[in-house]
């Protein structure tokens, strides 16, 4: 039996170890990419959600108590968000969207500063929020603030999603909801 | 039988492996560390400041350093700024608004800035309008 050169095993074993390297080296660089965007993905939507809550509160709280919405609502979000630098120099664009579903006073009032939100609807059916036939909850002004930014200058996976679908993963847009007091008109 | 050979390249991928593991694995916990302390310093900053909004004592930066290292996520070396502002809201027709940024400062083992101190500073902003408070 003729016996195997051990010097041509040792040599073959390392040819395998670089060719395997260089194809799993990328792989793994893309996965670990992915997971570190969608980690970002999800804490700025929480930023976001967050940031949201807090200001659609003031906004229906300090309105309501005082002459009531004057239409200029997003446009003042907007100026406090950017004023304040909250998200830095992270953001590529941003848009607010203020609107308030009124089945009490026919009255819907919307208002819109920034960028473009992405074509997502603002106003949602009023039967989402009240349950109108159990008697249990009447169905009643629901003031919505819409926060959307875009990320797709920031992460390069963001721009390439964005380049390839219509809503790519570079844009973020969170919805706040809040009551108001039919008496806030 | 193992050659000798085979027991060397053990050796040898494990030398090269090993660093890289430990790696990512303290990549992975300091950023879990990182989202955690984020949330956090939300969380609590609205709530030291309107806790000191409706029952006034050493003020928000004392209040929510107090709740961070009760809460373990301050430790010795860390430290908590909380600066805050009137802001006109609406012409400020409707009762005062505060602002308030909190910067904690922290000792990340990777995410460390460059600069001389080297430590990683994250910061939150929440605002209080007078209506907030009375309702709840």
């Amino acid at each position: 039996m003729k016996l195997i050169n051990a010097d041509f095993l040792q040599r073959k074993q390392s040819g395998n170890v670089t060719i395997e390297l260089a194809i799993i080296l990328p792989v793994m660089a893309t996965i670990l990419a992915l997971i570190v965007h969608f980690g970002w993905y999800l804490y700025w939507q929480n930023q976001l959600d967050n940031t949201a809550h807090r200001l659609l509160k003031l906004v229906v709280l300090e309105q309501s108590k005082g002459s009531g919405f004057r239409g200029n609502e997003a446009a003042v979000v907007l100026r406090e968000l950017t004023s304040t630098g909250v998200y830095g120099d992270y953001i590529a664009d941003m848009g607010v969207r203020f609107s308030i579903v009124s089945d009490i006073n026919s009255r819907n009032l919307q208002s819109q500063a920034g960028a473009n939100c992405y074509d997502k609807p603002a106003i949602q059916n009023i039967s989402e929020f009240g349950v109108a036939d159990s008697g249990r909850m009447e169905p009643r002004n629901i003031a919505t603030l819409n926060l959307c930014i875009n990320f797709s200058e920031l992460l390069p996976l963001a721009g390439f999603t964005f380049s390839v679908f219509s809503n790519g993963l570079g844009n973020i847009q969170r919805n706040s909801y809040y009551p108001v007091s039919a008496s806030a008109f | 039988m193992k050659s000798r050979f085979s027991t060397g390249t053990v050796t040898i991928e494990m030398a090269f492996a090993l660093p890289i593991f430990l790696l990512f694995v303290l990549f992975s916990v300091e950023s879990a560390r990182f989202f955690w302390t984020q949330h956090w310093l939300n969380y609590n900053l609205h709530h030291a400041a309107q806790l000191e909004a409706l029952d006034p004592q050493d003020g928000v930066q004392q209040r929510l350093t107090r709740q961070l290292t009760r809460a373990g996520v301050l430790v010795a070396a860390n430290a908590v700024r909380v600066s805050e502002t009137e802001v006109s809201w609406f012409d400020n027709a409707n009762g005062p608004l505060t602002r308030y940024r909190a910067e904690a400062e922290l000792d990340f083992l990777l995410f460390r800035n460059s600069d001389a101190d080297r430590v990683l500073t994250l910061s939150s902003t929440t605002w209080l309008g007078e209506t907030e408070n009375e309702i709840n």
